[in-house]
């Protein structure tokens, strides 16, 4: 089991709250990074051996022309055998899915789309920057539906400044009326050098208060389980057998092959990161060279406990003594402090958060 | 000893020798101008100049106010042909630095008065013009900012005569800032300044007016040379304690130090003679030569007793040893700082130490964690109690958690000052009402020339510790001036006032309240400290106590929210860094039964709006 991530950097307009690698480029651009991109998929043809899960993200990875989808598609056809793919994902903005690109995708392989829909009020979309209506979601779906992409994720963001509680309900009841397959919900967070800090720091806009916060994620975990969603992950839900194979990866530390501008990797026991800037992942691969910029020893029993408590079965205790060698109790002693505060439970030889814990999660990953 | 053409040399030299400090009000002009008269006299050269050449610490600069004395050297070929030796000793101008400023006066003959055209005298000037005509020195009056638009010269001369009794019809105009008058000042320290006294044939007689610590030379001891001569390879001692040293090197400051062969009888200089100890240098003593020493010290000073306590600790426990090291340092050229180890349940080792006033602290506080980077917790500041107790014995707590059980109290005496006001007049109703307010006794009031008045006031001083500096500066626009010596212990109604948290009593937080005040400021304590420290686990109660009676109560509600919302493969080493982040705020917060205290906390007392 292993993963490939493919980032794609380019954006149409550049969202308030981002602060992930990306920017905004012409086509003849997309098109000098696409055939840079596949230059290192084949470069890493060793490496993607063994590979299961695939996910384009962004970025914006919709915005790319159908031609700029098949290179990069044909680039790993090339190297791995599509059938091996279990789960293949791409993040798209809703208003990029017509007949045609849905089509598209389903011709490519892709079974899993996952869209950013972020709210369905019209003044919220725009505070963010998000270039859709409400409506091209409901259009996105259906078209996605249509063309047999069964599996698809909302993206919803929740705690938006001045949000109100009724506003967020009318997002929680806009998506259970969509019934996707899968939903992530996250809390906004005010990231470093992004436009939503600026305008905090600069007293125009109130961000939500941890109250807010937390009575706005308890709604949202309510109603998603209400409506047959299991809460399995602190920011993720989905109906039966929809979990995000290749996001688990992730949670479980397994192995994954990051490719593009800025994407992370983990193989063996190493982190790699490719080069940030796209000048020069661009120069490098131009020129044949690896653009991996730093190449670290991982922190297996941190990393795998901070990342698998994130699950709601969390990090099974037998698992941690046979892969990293220790008793977590032992090894961490801060955590019977945690178990009293109820922040976590051991059920089934597992170690997990409680309910508490999914909302107070840094408070038991600072022990590690 | 010095041979025969070099003790002539330095007779001839003393009578051209000129020891003069500046008198002057923060914000007068003092450091500009002494500034000036280091350009006039080409002391520096431009290339060296730098905004306020005497304030050398980074401190200074940043707030615009002299803390340390500094002693200059400034060579000047008067209009007589003749080179002149002035010696400039800068003085700090706030209320809490008295002690400083006479020190700098005893190793003067003559004092620039400087008074800001536009503003007039202010109590601190008052208090450090009166030192100087205790100290016999020649006063010589400069009105400065002559050039600003509200200047009123002739005003201000009245009132200088008026106010202080000086002659002031002679008094130099200048403006520091455009470099009026700094010539006349020049001509003027010449003519109007004595030569100091003093007779290089006597035994050595040295005055130490500050000290320094020099990583590679030790303490050097700064002196202004009384009688006799002293030079390398003499054997000094200092005369309270008998040790004695060899002298590595004598010189001056011209700004930076400067070897000379030999200092005489007025010089003002500094010696090094690989002195270890803080201890064997003593700023007030004397230094006289182990061969020929003399038969008495001179006068020396008598050191200001604290007048406010506060307890500092270190964050980081480990941190101990060093902040007394920092202490012990700081103290060589402070004498009257002074501190002593103190435990405290809720911030574990640390010291009591006893400051002037607020700015004293605050600066002192501010030096150890930056000079010596060592992050601090300071509680809130006391004043020293006299506790009559029931047994007829008296106790002095200068430590509110050292106060005895109330039944064993039978009156409680807190000190209350001479509070001297210089107002515009327009501002003396809010001045009133702020003074009653902190329960002053109004004194008397006087007009000072038709538009400016004195008030003066008996006050505790717990409320002039608190906020009461910045309330006159807000209640007068800024033009009010305060000086404030100690009169005499009251008795006062007043209580102990407890803080509890999550129902554990913080010794640290305690404070002496007045009676009738201790409903609002417990109020007011418990809502800041709600605000202060962060959310919990668990729901935590802040409330105030007066002997086991709970006054008032905040309640800080349990955390309910503390996760990162998204993390996948791309960001786990970022995200891990934020963690990072916030382990080591926890770190620096101080774990008091159970709750994590952030540093200001322990301050808040201060900075209520009550």
């Amino acid at each position: 089991m292993k993963g490939i991530y493919v980032h794609i950097p380019f954006c149409r307009v550049i969202c308030t709250y981002c602060d992930f690698i990306k920017e905004v480029a012409k086509p003849k651009r997309h098109r000098r990074y696409v055939e840079a991109l596949c230059r290192e998929i084949a470069m890493a043809a060793d490496r993607l051996n063994g590979a299961t899960t695939l996910y384009l993200g962004g970025g914006t990875p919709s915005l790319l022309d159908d031609d700029d989808l098949r290179l990069i598609f044909d680039a790993i056809a090339e190297v791995i055998l599509p059938a091996s793919l279990q789960e293949v994902t791409i993040e798209a903005n809703p208003e990029d899915i017509t007949e045609a690109k849905a089509a598209l995708f389903k011709r490519l392989g892709i079974n899993r789309v996952s869209l950013g829909v972020q709210t369905f009020h019209p003044d919220a979309l725009r505070f963010l920057r998000r270039t859709h209506e409400p409506a091209d979601v409901f259009q996105a779906v259906l078209r996605l539906q249509t063309a047999g992409i069964m599996n698809i994720n909302l993206d919803l963001i929740f705690a938006l400044p001045n949000q109100t509680m009724a506003e967020l309900r009318h997002d929680l009841d806009e998506i259970v009326r969509l019934d996707p397959t899968h939903v992530s919900a996250y809390s906004l967070i005010v990231e470093e050098g992004t436009r939503l800090k600026t305008l905090i720091d600069q007293g125009e806009v109130t961000p939500a208060d941890e109250d807010t916060e937390a009575d706005m994620f308890n709604a949202v975990i309510d109603t998603l389980t209400t409506h047959g969603y299991t809460h399995y992950e602190i920011s993720n839900f989905a109906k039966p057998s929809c979990e995000s194979a290749h996001n688990r990866m992730y949670w479980e530390n397994r192995e994954y092959v990051g490719l593009g501008v800025g994407a992370h990797g983990h193989e063996g026991n190493r982190r790699l990161l490719n080069t940030p800037r796209v000048k020069d992942y661009l120069e490098r691969l131009e020129n044949h060279t690896s653009p991996v910029v730093a190449d670290d020893p991982d922190e297996g029993i941190k990393d795998t406990l901070i990342m698998g408590l994130r699950l709601r079965e969390g990090v099974s205790l037998k698992t941690m003594h046979t892969r990293h060698g220790v008793d977590v109790f032992t090894h961490y002693p801060a955590l019977e402090k945690a178990r009293d505060n109820g922040l976590i439970e051991v059920v089934k030889g597992n170690l997990r958060l409680t309910h508490k814990g999914m909302l107070l999660g840094n408070e038991v990953f600072m022990i590690f | 000893m010095a041979d025969k053409a070099q003790i002539d040399a330095l007779k001839a030299r003393q009578q051209r020798i000129r020891n003069f400090s500046i008198i002057a009000h923060i914000d007068h002009g003092k450091s500009t101008l002494a500034d000036r008269i280091l350009e006039h006299t080409k002391s520096i050269t431009a290339r060296e100049m730098r905004e306020q050449m005497l304030d050398s610490m980074d401190l200074e600069r940043e707030r615009g106010i002299t803390i340390k004395l500094n002693a200059v050297e400034i060579n000047h070929v008067h209009s007589d042909g003749n080179a002149y030796v002035f010696h400039l000793i800068d003085t700090p101008g706030h209320v809490d630095f008295t002690y400083e400023v006479s020190r700098s006066l005893a190793a003067c003959e003559g004092a620039l008065l400087v008074v800001d055209a536009a503003q007039g005298i202010e109590a601190q000037t008052l208090a450090n013009v009166y030192l100087a005509i205790d100290n016999n020195l020649e006063i010589i009056p400069v009105i400065n900012k002559i050039d600003l638009p509200a200047a009123d010269v002739e005003k201000v001369r009245k009132d200088i005569e008026d106010v202080i009794g000086l002659d002031a019809s002679h008094a130099v105009l200048t403006s520091a800032k455009e470099g009026i008058g700094i010539e006349e000042i020049i001509n003027r320290l010449v003519t109007d300044i004595p030569a100091p006294k003093g007779d290089v044939d006597k035994p050595l007689k040295a005055l130490i007016f500050d000290s320094f610590y020099d990583p590679y030379r030790g303490i050097v001891p700064s002196i202004r040379i009384v009688d006799g001569t002293v030079e390398k390879g003499d054997i000094i001692k200092i005369m309270s304690t008998g040790k004695t040293f060899e002298v590595v090197e004598v010189g001056v400051m011209t700004p930076k130090q400067t070897p000379r062969a030999a200092l005489g009888p007025g010089d003002v200089g500094y010696l090094t003679a690989s002195i270890k100890n803080a201890s064997d240098v003593r700023v007030g003593d004397t230094i006289t030569l182990k061969k020929k020493a003399a038969d008495a010290p001179l006068p020396g000073y008598r050191p200001l007793s604290p007048m406010v306590y506060c307890g500092l600790f270190p964050i980081d426990s480990n941190d101990y040893n060093d902040l007394r090291e920092a202490l012990e340092r700081l103290k060589l050229n402070d004498a009257s700082l002074i501190y002593e180890p103190e435990t405290s349940q809720a911030l574990g080792f640390g010291f009591r130490t006893g400051f002037l006033g607020m700015l004293h602290m605050e600066i002192i506080q501010e030096r150890i964690e930056r000079e010596f980077k060592i992050d601090l917790i300071a509680t809130a500041p006391s004043v020293v109690y006299h506790v009559h107790q029931t047994d007829g014995t008296m106790k002095k707590i200068d430590n509110p958690s050292l106060m005895p059980e109330t039944q064993h109290i039978d009156r409680i005496e807190e000190p209350f000052v001479e509070a001297t006001l210089l107002t515009p007049k327009d501002y003396v109703g809010n001045i009133m009402e702020l003074c009653q307010s902190k329960r002053g006794r109004f004194q008397t009031m006087k007009y000072l020339g038709d538009a400016r008045v004195q008030l003066i006031y008996h006050m505790p001083l717990l409320e002039i510790v608190y906020d009461f500096f910045d309330k006159l500066k807000s209640q007068s626009k800024g033009y009010a001036s305060l000086d404030y010596e100690f009169h005499s212990y009251q008795a006062s109604k007043l209580v102990k006032m407890d803080i509890l948290i999550n129902g554990h009593s913080v010794d640290a937080l305690s404070t002496i309240v007045h009676r009738e005040f201790a409903y609002r400021r417990g109020k007011a304590i418990t809502e800041k400290l709600k605000d202060l420290i962060p959310r919990h686990m668990f729901e935590v109660p802040v409330q105030a106590a007066i002997h086991n009676k709970i006054i008032a109560r905040s309640t800080i509600r349990a955390m309910r929210k503390n996760v990162l919302a998204k993390c996948y493969g791309g960001d786990v080493s970022r995200k891990k860094k934020l963690l990072e982040k916030q382990k080591e705020g926890k770190k620096r917060m101080k774990s008091v039964g159970n709750v994590d205290v952030p540093q200001e906390a322990f301050l808040t007392v201060l900075s209520l709006d009550d």
